[in-house]
């Protein structure tokens, strides 16, 4: 176990001697001053006011996860062929009961280190309780199976904001990640790995990302090889 | 991202309805609320939008994006769009996803600009998502001038000078030089520089 300071440092490389402790606080004291937001430009002017900067934030978060706005108009019903669809024997699979031993590989799955969600407890937490409390988290995925589980009451999340640029002068330069309470993900971790098992059958050649068997390059390497076939073409 | 539009691809896509009903539970119904200078604000619901942080939302993208692919495609079967390399790949290929990254390959006509600017133009209608302007860039190869100007004014685009940086890769019609590739060896070693132990 990382003691209190090295954890709020959030510095995983150094290792933890016994005279680091002032070293890590300030680690921590810095990053919190880095993660503060002091300045944002809107609408051209520059706000510095802590209430007016909350506002802007809430609101402009609150019109992006707001009500959609759509026109009528709606996907053919036979845009993807029938081989382009998730068959019976995949659709059987992803809604079979839960068993322990499939939940065992999801908490395995979870990445530690995380930030937990408003509920607080980690992904250490579970894992460390794993045998005590599985028992109890597999009887709540069997009332999903069951069609009865109130996800709502797990599903909330505190959204972080996190620098895509330094320095960030408007709303847009921030990514929003949601960190979400942990037996909520244990929950949709175990959805994913059924869907990932059986994604890449309906997913089409031409994307590249999060589907196993496929690899970042072969976009780029395609690419390439389309140019170099043009320009020798040509 | 309209949740009603995932719900239609899911539904396209022949997942069953039980499956359905358990993704419609994890993504509609949820509440956030946004830390902003070490205090919580309040808890408020969400009406769109995938939350990053959630293990389903990279695969909810490759599926929603999936739609725009088939919709390529369909168009590109049909003889109203055009894509590259006919001889190498079957009815030629008209685009490569990375995530939101889309790159479309097309055959130089205006009719062929039109076709794939309304076939965009509905799938933002569709999904609720929308086409970053600033982050687009039209690429020409072999194409007079005025023609790529008449081409990045019918998109809305601007002109990009190759090399085009692909998900960090430097690519180009003209070979690459030196020092346009440099970069990447030097953020690498960068990278690597804080691997101390």
């Amino acid at each position: 176990m990382k003691s209190y300071s090295v954890r709020r440092s959030a510095k995983k490389w150094i290792l933890a001697g016994d005279s680091n402790t002032s070293y890590f606080h300030k680690c921590a004291n810095g990053r919190r001053r880095k993660m503060q937001i002091t300045i944002l430009e809107i609408d051209g002017q520059e706000i510095v006011d802590n209430k007016l900067l909350k506002d802007h934030i809430i609101e402009n978060y609150k019109l992006l996860f707001g009500s959609a706005k759509l026109a009528d108009m709606h996907l053919d019903a036979d845009l993807w062929p029938i081989d382009h669809r998730i068959q019976q024997v995949d659709n059987d699979f992803l809604i079979r009961p839960f068993s322990l031993g499939e939940l065992d590989v999801t908490i395995k799955e979870m990445i530690n280190n995380t930030g937990p969600g408003p509920i607080g407890f980690s992904v250490e937490f579970f894992k460390a309780f794993w045998p005590l409390i599985r028992g109890d988290v597999k009887e709540m995925l069997d009332i999903l199976h069951a069609g009865h589980l109130e996800l709502w009451r797990l599903n909330y999340g505190v959204i972080i904001l996190m620098l895509k640029v330094k320095p960030a002068t408007t709303i847009k330069q921030f990514r929003p990640i949601c960190l979400l309470n942990v037996i909520y993900k244990i929950i949709t971790k175990t959805l994913t790995l059924r869907l990932t098992e059986v994604i890449d059958k309906v997913i089409s050649l031409f994307q590249t990302a999060f589907i196993p068997g496929t690899n970042i390059l072969e976009g780029i390497v395609i690419l390439q090889e389309v140019m170099h076939d043009l320009r020798s073409s040509n | 991202m309209s949740w009603n539009f995932l719900e239609e691809v899911l539904e396209r896509k022949g997942f069953s309805n039980t499956w359905v009903q358990w993704i419609n539970k994890s993504v509609r119904g949820g509440r956030v609320c946004i830390f902003i200078n070490g205090e919580r604000g309040e808890f408020y619901k969400s009406y769109k939008g995938l939350r990053q942080g959630d293990p389903l939302s990279p695969l909810f993208f490759n599926l929603v994006a999936d739609a725009l692919s088939a919709m390529l495609s369909r168009a590109c079967e049909a003889g109203i769009i055009q894509g590259l390399v006919p001889h190498l790949v079957e009815g030629g290929l008209s685009h490569l996803q990375y995530v939101d990254d889309t790159v479309i390959l097309l055959q130089y006509s205006p009719k062929n600009l039109r076709n794939v600017r309304l076939v965009l133009s509905c799938y933002e209608a569709m999904s609720g998502m929308k086409i970053s302007f600033e982050k687009s860039e039209i690429f020409t190869i072999g194409l007079p001038q005025e023609d790529q100007k008449l081409a990045a004014a019918c998109l809305g685009y601007k002109i990009g000078v190759f090399p085009i940086k692909q998900l960090g890769m430097p690519m180009s019609s003209l070979k690459i030089s030196k020092a346009q590739v440099s970069y990447v060896s030097e953020k690498t070693e960068k990278r690597l520089g804080t691997w101390q132990c």
